[in-house]
């Protein structure tokens, strides 16, 4: 089976900062793997590189040819990226934001046709965004916008979605309802997912596999059980936490260390910070 | 398309030659071709209004168009709303090479074609492509900011040089200040023939590109996501804005604000799609300016003001008014 997305000694250098150092990872059809890592592990650049926005060194592959052999419309057309934190434009419209997602269907001299129309009014409709058709896209609240832009990502029609951080400042019903909707959305419309996930939990519970990085390097991959565990988040995020292994997923809670754990803590985030 | 023909007709009715609709309108069809009706002008008539009038009014639709789309163009590139047609030292050029021209130039009287609008013309790509050069040499790449930043240090240098001309040179000072102002005075259809050709091509290119403008808005990552090149699409956009606008300006002067006011209330209007913003700013633009130049023409009649100074005039406390209005919709 061809991998969705196969990357091989990825590595990227941001203002002179080597943020990947040759990263290798692969996402099989209709996966959904979580990225999960401290704050500057590369998880936001990996998923610019393989949306296209950045050239990198090292092999990207998506559906089985490289990216850099790929036109940037046919990149478009397989994968579409949510951001982190996406531009609303102010005065558009909801409808006019998501049927950008047309772009790469729609040729440098055409007008959009009926059917991209339809295709814009099917995926707002699939979020239950058709009565915002109309609203400017800066009016909306966290979750609504998030929706929004999904929709977007959904008239793409690509079979791989790539998520920055979806759930960033949704309260923890929105994370949840949107991370619902996605893994529904995936099932439904069988989509490979990527996403990068701050919470461990939440990776924990919605991605069927995880790859942990830190400092543009995979240092763990494997099932949610395999890769959070809790000496390794201790060491990576100098976080004390209890991890709950709910058959389906992995639960991670954060709790205070002893006094001896604690500064054992301290000592290890020297460690990290030393490395 | 209305709003374009009513003031098309205002321009080609107001002025100290009386001449009616009606007169107009069979004078209009007299020169269809195999159409012959008796008009009812004089022979002095036909010519005011066939060669003064109508070439004025559709040099001011075509200037108008252009600036406006021109600045429509320029605030999708950059998304920037305070960007208009000259952001990029293009009235800066263009106001060198037409100082120079009337400071340096030789006596033209004979000549068939005109050196200063040919000098503003040249004078204004020139500071675009030294703008971009200056842009894209820049370390922080090729980003819409760092060109703006090009643009601003190329014009504030080629001003500084204009300045300096126009000081060594004060007896062409008055010349100078005039062109700077901005006037649709027109010989014939001369002016209205020399930049067709660039309004044309350039306003299809930008009606055409007004869908990337859109994509442009979600900023240079994102739209490269969608799989569009930002740089190229700026680059054609900007290419084709720029040439149309120092077309324009070597007929016509720097005319200040249409490329702001009149894309902006096209945004008030219909909202900041370019889908609608692009086309709707061609035609509003064309007919804003022809009726500055009515009032330009007729408010110190028999004396001209220049347009630029109407177009200031009622512009300047126009953008206010939008400004303070629009909030987040211009910004």
């Amino acid at each position: 089976m061809t991998a969705a997305i196969r990357c091989r000694a990825v590595a990227a250098t941001l203002g002179g900062v080597q943020v990947l150092r040759g990263v290798d990872l692969g996402v099989g059809t209709s996966e959904w793997v979580g990225l999960v890592g401290p704050n500057g592990a590369g998880k936001t650049t990996l998923l610019r590189a393989i949306a296209g926005s950045l050239a990198v060194q090292g092999a990207i592959a998506v559906l089985g040819d490289d990216i850099g052999q790929l036109h940037r419309r046919d990149v478009a057309r397989r994968i579409a990226m949510v951001p982190q934190t996406p531009e609303l434009p102010a005065g558009m419209k909801v409808f006019d934001y998501a049927l950008l997602g047309r772009t790469p269907y729609v040729g440098y001299l055409g007008t959009e046709s009926s059917n991209d129309l339809s295709i814009v009014a099917d995926a707002l409709d699939a979020l239950d965004l058709l009565s915002f058709a109309d609203r400017d896209v800066v009016t909306l609240s966290g979750g609504e916008a998030q929706r929004v832009v999904l929709a977007r990502a959904l008239t793409q029609q690509a079979s791989i979605l790539l998520l920055d951080e979806p759930t960033a400042s949704l309260d923890v019903g929105r994370q949840q309802s949107v991370l619902e909707l996605v893994d529904h959305l995936r099932r439904d419309r069988s989509l490979t997912v990527l996403s990068a996930l701050h919470d461990l939990t939440l990776a924990g519970q919605f991605a069927d596999r995880l790859v942990l990085l830190d400092r543009g390097l995979v240092v763990a991959a494997g099932s949610p059980q395999a890769v959070l565990r809790p000496d390794t988040i201790r060491q990576l995020f100098g976080a004390e936490v209890r991890v709950l292994d709910e058959g389906d997923g992995v639960v991670v809670v954060p709790v205070r260390g002893s006094e001896r754990s604690r500064g054992a803590d301290h000592a290890a985030v020297r460690g990290v910070s030393r490395r | 398309m209305a709003v374009l023909a009513a003031a098309a007709l205002v321009g080609i009715l107001v002025g100290p030659a009386d001449l009616s609709v009606a007169e107009v309108g069979r004078s209009l069809i007299d020169r269809l071709p195999m159409v012959d009706v008796e008009t009812g002008l004089s022979p002095q008539q036909e010519v005011i209004l066939w060669e003064l009038r109508m070439p004025r009014v559709v040099l001011g639709a075509l200037v108008g168009s252009m600036l406006a789309v021109a600045g429509g163009a320029y605030q999708g590139s950059f998304r920037n709303p305070l960007a208009d047609p000259y952001l990029l030292g293009v009235a800066a050029g263009a106001g060198l090479g037409a100082t120079l021209a009337i400071a340096y130039g030789p006596d033209s009287a004979g000549w068939s074609v005109d050196p200063i609008p040919l000098a503003a013309f040249v004078g204004g790509l020139v500071g675009v492509v030294l703008a971009y050069l200056l842009g894209y040499s820049l370390r922080a790449g090729r980003t819409a900011v760092t060109l703006i930043l090009a643009g601003v240090a190329v014009a504030a240098f080629l001003t500084a040089v204009q300045t300096y001309v126009q000081q060594r040179e004060s007896d062409t000072l008055r010349g100078v200040y005039a062109w700077i102002l901005g006037r649709l005075a027109t010989v014939g259809w001369h002016e209205v023939v020399v930049i067709i050709p660039y309004v044309a091509l350039c306003s299809i290119v930008i009606v055409i590109g007004r869908r990337m403008l859109d994509v442009l808005s979600v900023g240079d990552d994102e739209a490269a996501a969608l799989g569009i090149n930002p740089s190229r699409v700026r680059l054609v956009v900007i290419l084709a804005a720029t040439l149309g606008t120092a077309a324009a300006v070597a007929v016509s002067g720097l005319i200040a604000f249409v490329g702001i006011i009149v894309p902006h209330t096209v945004r008030l209007l219909v909202g900041t799609s370019y889908r609608l913003v692009v086309p709707l700013s061609l035609i509003l633009g064309g007919a804003f300016l022809i009726l500055a130049d009515v009032l330009a023409r007729t408010v110190v009649a028999p004396a001209e003001l220049p347009i630029g100074v109407v177009t200031a005039f009622f512009g300047a406390p126009f953008f206010a008014v939008v400004l303070k209005t629009s909030r987040g919709v211009a910004a």
